[in-house]
């Protein structure tokens, strides 16, 4: 009797989350973990916001309102948190164009590296302001 | 001192006794409408109090559907987490666990609907005990009223009773008006005419001997209280 073989499927691994209203995916090996929204420390003259989760200091980049949970994702090496993508669904989805699909609607993928630079930038656009 | 006939005095007596019967009715019935008043004053308060301890226990209820809230927040964000380690594992291997936390997440879902529930039938309760006490406030001062003004008349029937009393002395002494006596007297002669009519009834009956053996008997008293005179 032989052991059926794993058959490789294309649907990407991931997680739903809903941003501003709209549905976005992330892909599964960028997010680490969920955890309930911390209390945030804004630090002074940088525009930055920092949390302690789980006895580790994370930079805070908020893309929507507080919300039920901070998406945890590691870019580059380094652990940021997304405040205000919510969760909806995770597993494995359709892809579709950048994105999947998710019941029967597009849902782009969120581009967190770019997040991070982008708000990079606005940290070193207020430091140059300064 | 009798500078009124005998007639007048005793006519003078029993309109005293029946002023003092009346006058210690309305205080009794004064008594028991106090004890009564009071009585329902503090059985408002006593609802009053224990809608307080309805908010106290309200308060309570939302705490503890709100913590509920979050161990369910907390429980779901663990299910996606484990989802994620499934994910990660791949579609074939991941399977299980993923089916899982489906179940899980899925049974976290329907405590969080019922628990919505809760909480909406704990704020209909808290609208229907604010709507009570509300209700009930009119209704407190109003029987506080009431207690209060019964005390009042309460209060005024004891100072007519004592004026009663201070005139009824004074009647004794100026006319030798007695109050007790003139009420026996009244009774004696309502009583004495009740057994005339008894007998008249008895008479017209034909029951003559029994009339008389009565008028016998009442002749015989009459006899024996003139002796002991």
């Amino acid at each position: 009797m032989s052991t059926p073989t794993p058959v490789p499927t294309s649907n990407r691994a991931g997680v739903i989350v809903r941003l501003r209203g709209e549905l976005r995916f992330l892909s599964a090996h960028l997010v680490r973990r969920f955890v309930p929204p911390p209390t945030l420390s804004d630090v002074a003259g940088t525009g930055l916001t920092m949390a302690l989760v789980d006895g580790q200091v994370l930079a805070i980049i908020p893309v929507g309102p507080r919300g039920a949970a901070l998406t945890v994702c590691e870019v580059g090496g380094e652990l940021v948190g997304l405040l205000g993508a919510d969760p909806e669904a995770v597993g494995f989805f359709e892809p579709d164009g950048a994105g999947v699909t998710f019941d029967g609607q597009n849902a782009p993928e969120l581009d967190v590296a770019e997040l991070v630079r982008a708000s990079a930038r606005g940290t070193f656009e207020q430091e140059a302001e300064a | 001192m009798s500078r009124i006939s005998d007639a007048e005095r005793q006519r003078l007596a029993e309109r005293l006794a029946e002023a003092v019967r009346a006058s210690t009715d309305a205080e009794q019935a004064s008594g028991q409408a106090q004890a009564q008043a009071a009585r329902q004053a503090a059985e408002v308060e006593g609802l009053l109090e224990g809608g307080e301890r309805l908010a106290l226990r309200g308060r309570d209820l939302r705490a503890s559907v709100q913590e509920l809230r979050d161990t369910l927040e907390r429980g779901r964000l663990s299910t996606l987490n484990a989802a994620l380690e499934g994910a990660r594992l791949g579609e074939v291997a991941g399977k299980a666990l993923m089916a899982m936390t489906e179940e899980v997440r899925s049974a976290l879902g329907r405590s969080a609907d019922v628990l919505d529930d809760h909480a909406t039938r704990v704020a209909e309760l808290e609208r229907e005990r604010e709507r009570l006490v509300l209700a009930l406030g009119p209704l407190a001062d109003a029987a506080r009223a009431v207690a209060s003004e019964v005390m009042r008349a309460a209060e005024r029937s004891r100072s007519q009773q004592e004026a009663l009393a201070e005139l009824s002395l004074e009647l004794r002494d100026q006319f030798g008006v007695d109050p007790e006596l003139g009420g026996l007297v009244a009774r004696a002669s309502r009583e004495a005419a009740d057994l005339l009519d008894t007998l008249k009834a008895l008479e017209a009956r034909g029951a003559h001997s029994e009339a008389r053996e009565l008028l016998a008997r009442i002749s015989a008293l009459s006899k024996s209280r003139t002796d002991e005179s």
